[in-house]
């Protein structure tokens, strides 16, 4: 059971060892994909969560929700217009998650979002803007 | 080569009975596995290409009609992007990659699919006043419905072939040929391959000046050669020049286009660009047309250049059934490429063309005159003093 989220800190729980705590108490994998933590302000990372069971990762996420710290699962926060996009796939070369990628027989784009790690890369690269990501808030 | 001979009143005869065998670019590609040029020219009357890719070099002349009192218009605004109107009164060209002041997202090529969507734009406009055109100042909305005229005429559209872009450098480069990531991590690439306009007939027998072009979904014209038109580019065995060659310039009635066709784009710090489908039906006139519309991706090579390093220098020969797979190997590692023209559109163009081919509803008819044999490009020189 994995899942990437992102966690959205304050500037009360940041002092708080919360991966530390993730890992210990709750038994939770946790691979840090992308932080954004400004000292004394706000902070977002960008995790991937890894439990045994899904009860497990649950409980991880209602004890993040009672200290305050917001979560989001990633595959919600990537959102691509498809009626826009013309499919040029120029969003395929810069996605090294594996995310998008063009089938190679119909020439279409395909999203998997399970596997973006919101790097935004996409949102960049593509010239109709398609793809917009919140990363944090 | 040399025996079979088709004229093109003979293929629009065949064409009006019925008899005719209208084939895609990717299509005839495809016959080129198993047959020869002499039975592809027996067989295949005539082959549809088509691209859907950025073209900076494009815009639109728009009549706004004279309002009352007129007003001989200057510093034009349509919503908010700059026009030029330094073509008389009422007349203005909509630079596709001009830029809005306060959003450098939006420009010329949005106003353009605006249009041409049938939406709304707002017209500003102020002069000097004259005698005969006393009013100084204009603000309205203008509608294609309500306008004169909207000619398309993009200077430089369908680049024979265009190198494949990558990037030596440690950062990331922001480019007209889209997103370069550092140390060679990917590769971009523009052309659509088979199905490419000008690599279906690279000499230009068929297309010059007067050939009926599919244009952002209506039916345009060559007008003249495109501006950078190079005739003098290195080929390889099958006479494809391997970086960008020929050039043309297209016109077309836009209010008969299609926002499917034409279509706004932004690069990031690079800034705006116009999407424009571009398609021709080549005749198949004798062996050696049947030999160049049977262009197979791995017989279409061009440079792969490196962005990062003054002038792009070519750092590789690429072709484009390895461009196309996904990735290539270069210097003893897998590179990840990219297209920045839609394939998917290309071969829908071309499929959209043969309908119209086959319908009698595309003209098929020889170019009024050839295109330039000979033409190169020059640079631009920095002159501190004038020549006498």
């Amino acid at each position: 059971m994995a899942g990437k989220y992102v966690l959205g800190y304050s500037a009360e729980t940041v002092s708080e060892p919360i991966l530390w705590k993730l890992t210990k108490d709750f038994d939770i994998r946790v691979n840090i994909l992308r932080a954004e933590i400004s000292p004394g302000q706000e902070g977002n990372l960008l995790v991937e969560l890894d439990a045994e069971s899904e009860a497990k990762l649950n409980a991880a996420l209602d004890w993040l929700d009672t200290i305050g710290v917001t979560w989001v699962n990633v595959a919600k926060r990537l959102s691509w217009d498809e009626e826009r996009c013309i499919d040029c796939g120029g969003c395929s070369g810069v996605c090294f998650s594996g995310a998008i990628t063009l089938d190679r027989q119909t020439w279409k784009l395909v999203l998997d979002r399970d596997k973006c790690i919101a790097c935004g890369g996409c949102v960049k690269a593509c010239p109709m803007g398609c793809f917009t990501l919140d990363f944090g808030e | 080569m040399g025996e079979i001979k088709k004229s093109w009143e003979e293929i629009n005869q065949r064409l009006a009975s019925g008899k005719a065998v209208v084939l895609t670019a990717e299509e005839t590609a495809e016959l080129a596995k198993t047959e020869s040029p002499e039975e592809v020219a027996k067989k295949v009357d005539v082959v549809t290409t088509g691209t859907f890719g950025a073209m900076c070099s494009s815009g639109m002349f728009i009549n706004f009609g004279h309002p009352e009192p007129p007003i001989r218009m200057e510093h034009i605004t349509l919503d908010g992007v700059p026009v030029f109107g330094g073509v008389a009164a009422v007349d203005a060209y909509i630079g596709a990659s001009e830029t809005h002041p306060d959003d450098g997202r939006f420009g010329g090529a949005h106003i353009i699919e605006k249009l041409i969507r049938g939406e709304e734009v707002y017209l500003e406009a102020h002069a000097k006043g004259t005698d005969c055109y006393p009013r100084k100042d204009i603000a309205t909305y203008i509608h294609k419905d309500r306008v004169n005229e909207m000619i398309l005429t993009n200077p430089r559209n369908a680049y024979q072939n265009y190198p494949a872009a990558t990037n030596s450098t440690h950062r990331t480069l922001y480019t007209y040929m889209g997103t370069l990531l550092p140390s060679f991590m990917n590769v971009n690439y523009s052309t659509s391959g088979c199905l490419s306009p000008l690599l279906n007939d690279p000499y230009l027998r068929t297309i010059g000046i007067g050939s009926p072009v599919f244009l952002g979904g209506a039916i345009g014209s060559v007008a003249w050669n495109g501006t950078q038109f190079n005739t003098e580019k290195p080929v390889n065995d099958r006479g494809i020049p391997l970086s960008n060659a020929r050039t043309l310039m297209l016109v077309g009635n836009a209010k008969e286009m299609s926002a499917d066709w034409i279509r706004a784009g932004y690069y990031e710090k690079y800034g705006v660009t116009m999407y424009v489908g571009v398609g021709f039906a080549i005749p198949v006139l004798d062996e050696d047309m049947a030999y160049r519309v049977m262009i197979r991706n791995e017989d279409i090579e061009t440079s792969l250049c490196d962005y990062g390093v003054e002038g792009h220098p070519t750092l590789a020969r690429v072709n484009y059934r390895d461009l196309m797979s996904g990735s290539i190997e270069f210097r003893g590692k897998r590179i990840r490429t990219a297209p920045l023209s839609s394939y998917r559109r290309a071969r829908l163009l071309a499929e959209q063309l043969k309908q119209l081919v086959l319908q009698g509803k595309f003209p098929l008819t020889a170019p009024v005159r050839p295109l330039p044999e000979h033409s190169r490009v020059q640079g631009l020189s920095i002159i501190r003093d004038r020549r006498a």
